[in-house]
């Protein structure tokens, strides 16, 4: 009697370890439609959101072929038009794959939170998607260009950002960073911006530049130069390169600097009771392409290569951060949480007025360039007779 | 598990002897009549050699020489036996009353000459290939040793063939394989019992194992365990085998069997006890512990560094092909977000217009591995090639041209299939458990592969091998034990071979 009592009990207690875990979910996997990318337009109206995704279609057939085919449907909040879709295909929509989602323009100016939300609360989208805005009207124009050009723009847009590292282009986000950034006190958030080109007849997107956030709405955009100015402050450059113009006498004459290293520090520093942040950068760059005969690469043709390619890039970096503080009044930079960081007391004084006072910041930059090469060539080409 | 020995104790008085058939025969004084006993128990067996001859001096030494044609040598009958009696002058040596021990002493010349009274042990010499020599006016009999019946060669074991290590393989005859493992182990304490068993077949084994080597308990053990067995005939080793394991229903062994010499005389060093049994070129040693399903001979003669490499990618082989099945069917079942996206993609390809479920395509091709590898086994070697062809090409290429199974089903078979092969040892093990598996990853995915991960551990830790436990040296880090598991100590640090330990008490153990 004991005995089957306790096997009683331990089936019952498997039985529930088994029945209650809510892992009964068997599905083939070739009911399943792999959504790639998704899209996220207002709808004229404006009451409602349109939401597109990009499929990949697999061919049945003796080689497997796969296409990109977009869909969009309307509903009033973005499962509402998940679950429309899922009514018109036949195959399950299924997000776990998914690389990209693209925010329209008045999506974003209305407030990223209210889309994201979705996009992180839902469990089968993964944190780790990129989050751009498109420049376009649309949004989902972006990936309507997948079905045109043979290839899961998607997919493509993916592996364009994560080399953003090396291009230094557009600021690469993943969900949960925006989601940090969007929460985190003295930091404001940017996304990439994402917009169409034309190359060679063909439409294709194109990520370049930054879309420039206040709280969780869309304020303007920088361009590439400027965004690339915004990476080196950040600390998120790795490589690309520096186009730096002759000076004096050689004002044509181009040099391209390839950015081998850079290490950028800022330092809040604390003067008479004002706060100034010193951005010091420290990059290694290779000579790469002298558009002309003259010497950059003996020793005081370097120096002067050096020092005006400093001063340039000072000059450069510290009109983004004036347009910034003047133009969105957004710490896009982070300012605000390296002094969180580095100085927490003088942080909780100023951490309500943080607002105001990022706007009259003094920002002073300290750029510090070392020509480590001159790649294959030790001079510049001659011209003889 | 032990209860179940002691149960049948009770049952057993019944089969005592079946042979009481003689037992009231008796040998008489007359050659004639003794004959006639012995025809009359050999009816209807026309193996039996009965040849009367007469010493040419001495009329009284009438005798007659009984053997079963074919299990013996008859040279040495003629020489020995008849050609003494037959030619010597034994009318000086003999007197009266004593023709019996003079022929036994000073005739006959043989190493083992044996007097006997007893019917039952006449016949029995007789079967066992041994010469009965019946003397007009006695009532014993002589029994000369003149076995010699045909042995196969010693040979290399066809089934545990080495690259490297000694290449010979123990025979059909027990006194052959005895000897093998005696030239192994030149060592007094080495010892040989005798055992018989079968109430028809009288089939003789040999249990082996070095004193003060091997645990006490283990032998009683064993022991107890072959006297409580009760079977009419023992036709292989694989009958005892089964008869003394541990877990009579578990698809794991708890006693293993060799051909190799090589590998006996090292399992002897580690304690461990042997069994020879006649007729049976598999030699059964115990206890038996899981990781050595993960051993092979080669892998003491190599260098240690590679036998590491070979267990661990052992080790892996038969994780693949208990779990890879399962694991396909749960990830592109239940979790496709774990599965990389090209790789998806790929699946999602090749799965498309395929008509049946994955669960159903990986039972499927799972049978048909079996069948053709057991249909491969049986085969003689010229059909075998057809067992591929159609194997490789029907089944493999055109049930992929034709959409019946998709192609990664049948790659994830064809590892499974492989790999199950890279420990030969397993037998019904990985099959049993890939099925259970596949049920319970079919049933909940990844959740249910664990659950049944669990289970088997469970299983495993409460199994022993003769009161040794089955995992040891795995489970725990203990400097003794782990010498000869996954890794093999270089024997520059090895003295003695790692001995078993045993466990106290482990029949209490059970009994709780």
């Amino acid at each position: 009697m004991k005995s089957t009592s306790k096997i009683l009990s331990v089936i019952l207690i498997l039985a529930n370890t088994l029945f209650l875990a809510g892992c009964w979910n068997y599905r083939e996997i070739d009911t399943l439609r792999f959504v790639a990318g998704i899209a996220i337009d207002k709808s004229e109206t404006g009451d409602q959101y349109l939401l597109t995704v990009e499929t990949v279609d697999i061919k049945n057939g003796g080689e497997s072929i796969m296409n990109s085919n977009t869909m969009t449907v309307a509903g009033d909040t973005l499962l509402d038009a998940k679950k429309n879709m899922d009514s018109i295909s036949g195959k399950k929509l299924y997000f776990a794959h998914t690389r990209i989602a693209v925010l329209s323009q008045d999506v974003a100016k209305e407030g990223a939170v209210k889309v994201i939300d979705w996009l992180a609360r839902n469990a089968e989208l993964r944190e780790d998607i990129e989050v751009l805005v498109s420049q376009e009207s649309t949004a989902k124009e972006i990936l309507e260009t997948g079905s045109k050009t043979d290839q899961i723009i998607s997919f493509e847009l993916d592996k364009v950002l994560k080399n953003q590292k090396t291009i230094a282009n557009a600021p690469e986000k993943e969900l949960w960073t925006l989601i940090n950034d969007l929460g985190g006190s003295g930091i404001s958030a940017v996304l990439p911006l994402v917009s169409l080109k034309k190359v060679n007849s063909r439409t294709l997107p194109s990520v370049t530049g930054t879309a420039v956030f206040k709280k969780d709405k869309l304020v303007g955009f920088l361009n590439v130069d400027d965004t690339r100015d915004l990476l080196f402050i950040q600390n998120k450059v790795d490589g690309g390169s520096l186009v730096q113009n002759g000076e004096g006498d050689n004002a044509g004459t181009k040099v391209s600097l390839k950015i081998l290293e850079n290490r950028t520090k800022l330092k809040p520093i604390e003067k008479d009771g004002n706060l100034e942040i010193s951005i010091e950068i420290k990059t290694t760059v290779a000579i790469d392409e002298i558009e002309g005969t003259e010497n950059y690469i003996d020793e005081p043709g370097r120096l002067r290569l050096e020092k005006s390619a400093e001063e340039s890039m000072k000059k450069s970096l510290e009109n983004v951060v004036q347009e910034v503080q003047t133009k969105y009044n957004s710490d896009i930079f982070g300012f605000g949480a390296k002094v969180k960081a580095d100085m927490p007391g003088t942080w909780k004084e100023i951490e309500t007025l943080w607002g105001g006072k990022f706007k009259d910041l003094k920002v002073s930059v300290h750029p510090e360039l070392t020509i480590k090469n001159s790649a294959a060539f030790s001079q510049p080409l001659r011209i003889g007779d | 598990m032990f209860s179940f020995f002691r149960k049948k104790e009770e049952k057993k008085a019944k089969t005592e002897n079946q042979s009481v058939l003689s037992a009231s025969l008796k040998l008489t004084n007359s050659v004639e009549a003794n004959i006639k006993l012995f025809k009359d128990i050999f009816t209807n067996d026309d193996t039996l050699i009965v040849r009367n001859f007469q010493n040419k001096y001495l009329k009284a030494a009438a005798c007659c020489v009984i053997y079963i044609d074919g299990m013996v040598n008859t040279e040495v009958i003629n020489e020995n036996i008849i050609q003494p009696i037959l030619g010597g002058n034994l009318k000086e040596e003999i007197s009266d009353g004593n023709l019996l021990e003079e022929l036994q002493y000073k005739v006959i010349a043989s190493s083992d000459v044996k007097e006997a009274a007893n019917i039952n042990d006449l016949v029995e010499s007789a079967i066992n290939g041994d010469t009965v020599l019946l003397v007009e006016g006695y009532k014993q009999a002589l029994i000369v040793s003149t076995k010699g019946w045909q042995t196969r060669p010693i040979d290399e074991p066809l089934a545990e063939r080495v690259v490297r290590g000694p290449r010979e393989g123990f025979v059909e005859s027990l006194i052959i394989n005895l000897s093998l493992i005696r030239r192994k182990i030149k060592n007094p304490d080495l010892k040989f019992q005798f055992k018989e068993l079968g109430s028809s077949t009288k089939t003789k084994i040999c249990l082996c194992y070095i004193e003060g080597v091997a645990p006490e308990k283990v032998l009683q053990e064993l022991i107890h365990r072959l006297d409580n067995i009760e079977i009419d005939g023992i036709m292989d080793s694989g009958y005892i085998q089964e008869l003394i394991k541990d877990a009579p229903l578990s698809p794991l062994e708890t006693v293993a069997s060799t051909e190799r010499p090589d590998n006996v005389a090292g399992k002897l060093l580690e304690g461990r006890i042997a069994i020879v049994v006649d007729g049976s070129p598999f030699v059964l040693t115990l206890p038996f512990l899981f990781v050595e399903y993960f051993h092979a001979d080669e892998d003491y003669y190599n260098d240690s560094l590679f036998t590491t490499v070979s267990r661990t990618l052992r080790m892996i082989g038969t994780f693949a092909a208990i779990f890879l099945p399962a694991i396909y069917v749960s990830l592109t079942t239940f979790h496709q977000e774990m599965i990389p996206t090209p790789l998806l993609l790929s699946i999602t390809a090749a799965r498309q217009g395929t008509p049946f479920p994955t669960i159903l395509e990986a039972v499927i091709m799972g049978f048909l591995f079996e069948i053709l590898r057991e249909t491969g086994t049986r085969m003689p070697a010229p059909i075998g090639q057809t067992v591929v062809i159609v194997g490789a090409l029907v089944l493999g290429g055109a049930a992929i041209e034709a959409r019946f199974i998709s192609a990664p089903m049948v790659i994830v078979s064809g590892l499974t299939g492989i790999t199950a092969l890279l420990t030969v040892k397993f037998k019904s093990f990985p099959i049993i458990l890939r099925l259970l598996l596949l049920f319970l990853a079919f049933l909940m995915g990844f959740y249910g592969i664990i659950f049944g991960l669990i289970g088997l551990v469970i299983y495993f830790m409460q199994m022993r091998s003769y009161g040794v436990p089955y995992l040891l040296g795995t489970t725990a880090f203990d400097e003794n034990n782990i010498k000869d598991t996954v890794t093999r100590t270089p024997w520059r640090q090895v003295h003695f071979h790692p001995r078993l330990p045993v466990v106290e008490n482990h029949e209490s153990d059970h009994r709780k």
